[in-house]
């Protein structure tokens, strides 16, 4: 099973690389004009999101160096444990729509600490493998076309991830408790 | 509202860290930190260079039109004041199947550029528009049917079933994706109600 969805992974990319060559080909497309022009468009935009990338970047690790992260979930473990967060959970959910590296370490460490296929191991990699690093797409999305009003979009979206993570604790209850 | 969750994670940082005697390592971590995002610009420079060098060989030869038609009808359906044949369909199109298989980097150039087209359309440029941020909050719902990431981490774990939780992340990104839907619907009409 498991090296039947790596090798659908592994093969996907190469596929699909084919597939636009051979179209482009056929279709008497100038492959290599295309490509470059192409890329150096793709160039460009990450020339002008690096800025974005580093404010995200710096305030998060910062947030979780200065012990923050840990206070908060301090704070906000008495209010959640009643309705079935597990204490271990928090840093997790209030990192997961910051960072995809800082998240990614954390489900490493509690995989480890816990094992993987204990509930908890269950639990954590299913909220990792169904949600977005939201701040991070919305500040890279929005500041590259250049709005700054982004009106309802982080309320929003932080709402679907909430929900989210609801649905990964009751599923999780039902499939491995 | 970005601008103030961005100032409240620095200076809470800044003041947690100066409270409690790990100002050393935040001031310190701020720097090297700035040089990692750097590092990881680099590599996402050159994955996006690539994916927008592929994406317009496949623009050009109508691929890109013929892998989003499938996808069409449910688009139309969702983002009905754009017009048919608006270029943001098969970019937004290509961006949820390539997250939806797992492809993240392939997936944020697509997004980029049905972005811009989306953008292109506005009257006032510094305005999210409510197709922005429904293309948005789809992306952050983030339909997954294959987390490779994830897999690849509790096999590294040592897992005896890696997999194994695949089908309840799908089911739990299905469950986001409606909600999605639903809640777009309501704050679009409390921000109109309230502006």
């Amino acid at each position: 099973m498991i090296q039947a969805v790596g090798s659908v992974a592994g093969w996907l990319v190469p596929i699909f690389v084919a597939a636009v060559l051979l179209h482009g080909l056929w279709r008497r497309v100038d492959l290599i004009a295309e490509f470059v022009s192409g890329a150096r468009e793709g160039l460009q935009l990450s020339v002008s999101l690096f800025p974005y990338l580093l404010a995200i970047y710096v305030a998060v690790a910062a947030f979780r160096m200065s012990g923050a992260l840990e206070m908060l979930s301090a704070w906000l473990a008495p209010v959640l444990r009643p309705l079935g967060v597990p204490a271990a959970l928090l840093p997790l959910l209030l990192v997961r729509p910051l960072s995809g590296s800082a998240s990614s370490g954390l489900v490493l460490s509690l995989l480890h600490q816990h094992g993987p296929d204990s509930f908890l191991g269950h639990l954590v990699s299913t909220i990792q493998g169904s949600s977005e690093t939201t701040l991070y797409v919305l500040t890279v999305y929005l500041g590259s076309v250049g709005v700054r009003r982004s009106r309802y979009a982080l309320p929003l979206c932080l709402s679907v991830d909430a929900i989210g993570y609801a649905t990964a604790i009751i599923v999780a209850g039902w499939l491995w408790h | 509202m970005l601008n103030a969750v961005w100032a409240l994670l620095m200076l809470v940082a800044l003041g947690v860290g100066g409270v409690h005697g790990t100002i050393d390592s935040v001031g310190s971590g701020l720097f090297t930190q700035a040089m990692q995002a750097a590092k990881l610009a680099i590599d996402l420079a050159a994955v996006t260079a690539f994916w927008f060098g592929l994406s317009r060989i496949a623009e050009k030869s109508g691929l890109l039109e013929t892998l989003a038609r499938p996808l069409m009808p449910l688009l139309r359906f969702l983002f009905r004041k754009l017009p048919e044949g608006h270029p943001a369909f098969p970019l937004m199109a290509m961006n949820l199947v390539a997250n939806a298989l797992g492809l993240g980097s392939a997936a944020t150039p697509f997004g980029l550029k049905a972005m811009q087209e989306l953008s292109r359309a506005m009257p006032d440029k510094e305005t999210a528009s409510d197709d922005m941020i429904l293309f948005l909050v789809l992306n952050s719902a983030a339909l997954n049917l294959l987390p490779a990431g994830t897999i690849a981490m509790r096999a590294a774990a040592g897992s005896l079933d890696p997999a194994g939780t695949a089908v309840a992340s799908t089911i739990v990104t299905g469950v986001a994706f409606v909600s999605a839907l639903i809640l777009h619907g309501v704050f679009r009409r409390v921000a109109r109600a309230s502006a």
